[in-house]
């Protein structure tokens, strides 16, 4: 029967009919040739695109200084192509903590093209940039892309317990200096780390009646320049103004591995907060010795601001602010908004008070 | 769909309508014809150049059993061993596997058995898993005997059959034992299944069309 579409009214119709006799091997053979038709259509209407990459390679990656791939994406199936990357069994995110992936998810229709940019910030210690990334696409397949590099060590990221115990600049160490520095297994070196020591030691000189010291933004490069400077252990001057070294000093007490305070005394810090006596003895009896150093020696320094608020215009109550949300800083950035008056309220008693007492020698 | 209801209560034809769909996914070393055995058994195509699999490739292929029609969705895996664990990404909620090793390569062999013992620990418990020593076009070369492979599969409980993408040997075959070997009853969706929806639309047009009889 030849189907024809009336050029004045289409027509249709369902017919409901018995069917008495079936040949039962033509039914099979119609049956079977019609299912292939329909995986021959399925298969050949599923989403298919290409990557230019699956491995994306990054230069030697450094702290907070950003990086960024770009990757194209082309559908080159018939249908649109809807994409994003998922997570892998067992992961939290889609990707590490360290990438962003813009856009994450989309459309391509056919024929067409997206770019998508992988950027890479590092913000926190490790050893290696490696992780695979799973692209799905929806209704489709999945494909890998291998992103890699290598990491500069730095010592915004080393924890205050290692860089007391390295005889050299961090980038100056050998690799077995450094395991036995990070384990804990030479010898303490330095009451404070010399990064910090350095980075103080010329605010205190040129920067005591410094206007808005804390509080103005220094240029991305500056700050660069003072990382590789301190992390190389280059015998230059210190590179850049006096607020890129006072915001390397933020920064620097905001990445190290772990907090100046540790967390597990934070919640005791803010309920000793309203009594100094209390907050004291916190201080004397509970924190690590090198921790103590460094909270201690900073204090001591933001003293000496103190006494020059009439010049450099700052008070006891930004300066415990800006500090106690960095030395008293969450595991999750912010994640505590309503604990910072209690930061504050703690590091203002050691901004007032007489801290000497506070010193106890090296043993 | 009113046309595929019909066909599934015609009374003569029985359950021939009736859709079973399993997810299946193949495993096995890099270049031991993964993505060759699928391509030659929805295909009927061979490459013999075919290209290293980044990702998981996805495709889908109904086989005809006398009383079932069985579909698969056929998850191709990448083999290299960096890609090892996204591996359970697609073996989780398989109901078949397919590990494949490489007859003229006895590595593959050994790696198949470590496939096999992750998936008897961590899949479906109830999953069927076969075993194809691939590229028995090339018997001539080979490194892994056929009986060894059979003991081992009958030891664990495998189906087991020596295949080539290239000749085509054993391809349909061995799907077609896993297609026998799979539970009908349980995980079956029936025609018009609330799962298979995106999957049966084109199906579903092309019976429309052909029921659209004008005059």
């Amino acid at each position: 029967m030849e189907l024809k579409i009336s050029d004045h009214k289409p027509v249709s119709a369902l017919f409901k009919s018995e069917i008495c006799v079936v040949d039962q091997n033509k039914y099979r053979k119609v049956h079977e040739e019609l299912l292939k038709k329909m995986d021959k259509l399925e298969n050949e209407f599923l989403p298919q695109v290409t990557v230019d990459q699956t491995e994306v390679m990054f230069d030697m990656v450094k702290f907070r200084e950003p990086q960024y791939r770009d990757i194209i994406i082309a559908n080159t199936g018939q249908v649109l192509a809807e994409f994003e990357f998922i997570k892998k069994l067992d992961d939290v995110s889609y990707c590490k903590e360290w990438l962003s992936i813009t856009p994450f998810s989309g459309c391509i229709r056919p024929g067409e093209k997206c770019d998508l940019r992988l950027q890479i910030n590092l913000e926190q210690p490790l050893e290696k940039i490696y992780d695979i990334l799973v692209l799905h696409l929806i209704g489709g397949k999945d494909m890998f892309i291998t992103v890699s590099g290598e990491c500069q060590r730095s010592c915004f990221t080393t924890s205050i317990a290692t860089l007391c115990r390295c005889p050299v600049p961090l980038l100056q160490l050998t690799s077995d200096q450094l395991k036995h520095a990070e384990n804990q297994q030479s010898p303490v070196l330095y009451s404070v780390p010399r990064e910090l020591w350095l980075l103080i030691d010329h605010l205190y000189r040129n920067g005591l009646k410094t206007r808005e010291l804390f509080e103005s933004i220094a240029l991305h490069e500056e700050i660069i320049r003072i990382r590789d400077w301190l992390d190389t252990g280059s015998l230059d001057p210190i590179p850049g103004s006096i607020h890129a070294v006072a915001e390397a000093l933020l920064l620097f007490l905001s990445y190290t591995r772990d907090p100046v305070i540790p967390y597990h005394l934070h919640d005791a810090c803010i309920a000793a907060a309203s009594n100094y006596q209390s907050c004291k003895q916190i201080v004397l009896q509970k924190m690590p010795d090198l921790d103590r150093n460094v909270f201690l020696y900073l204090c001591m320094f933001l003293q000496e601001l103190l006494k020059y608020s009439n010049e450099n215009g700052t008070d006891a109550k930004t300066l415990a602010t800006v500090f106690g949300d960095i030395l008293l800083r969450d595991p999750i950035r912010n994640s505590r908004p309503q604990a910072n008056r209690g930061k504050a309220s703690f590091i203002y008693h050691f901004l007032i008070n007489d801290p000497s007492t506070l010193i106890i020698p090296n043993k | 769909m009113a046309n595929r209801t019909s066909t599934a209560q015609r009374p003569n034809g029985a359950t021939q309508g009736r859709i079973c769909q399993f997810k299946l996914v193949l495993l096995g070393e890099s270049a031991v014809g993964k993505s060759s055995l699928v391509l030659r058994f929805v295909k009927g195509q061979f490459h013999e150049y075919q290209e290293s699999t980044i990702g998981a490739a996805f495709l889908t292929q109904t086989v005809c059993l006398d009383d079932t029609t069985v579909k698969f969705e056929i998850w191709d895996t990448a083999g290299q061993e960096r890609y090892h664990s996204l591996a359970p990404m697609y073996y989780r909620g398989a109901q078949a596997a397919i590990v494949v090793y490489d007859i003229t390569n006895q590595d593959t062999f050994g790696r198949a058995k470590t496939w096999v013992k992750e998936l008897q620990r961590q899949a479906n418990p109830n999953i069927v898993i076969a075993l194809a020593g691939n590229k028995q076009d090339l018997a001539n070369k080979r490194m892994v005997e056929y009986e060894e492979a059979q003991a081992y599969a009958d030891e664990n409980g495998l189906l087991f059959m020596e295949t080539s993408a290239k000749t085509a040997m054993n391809v349909n075959d061995i799907f077609l034992a896993i297609a026998k070997k799979l539970p009908k009853n349980e995980q079956t969706t029936g025609p018009g299944g609330s799962g298979q929806g995106r999957r049966l639309v084109e199906g579903d047009t092309g019976a429309k069309t052909a029921g659209n009889c004008c005059k």
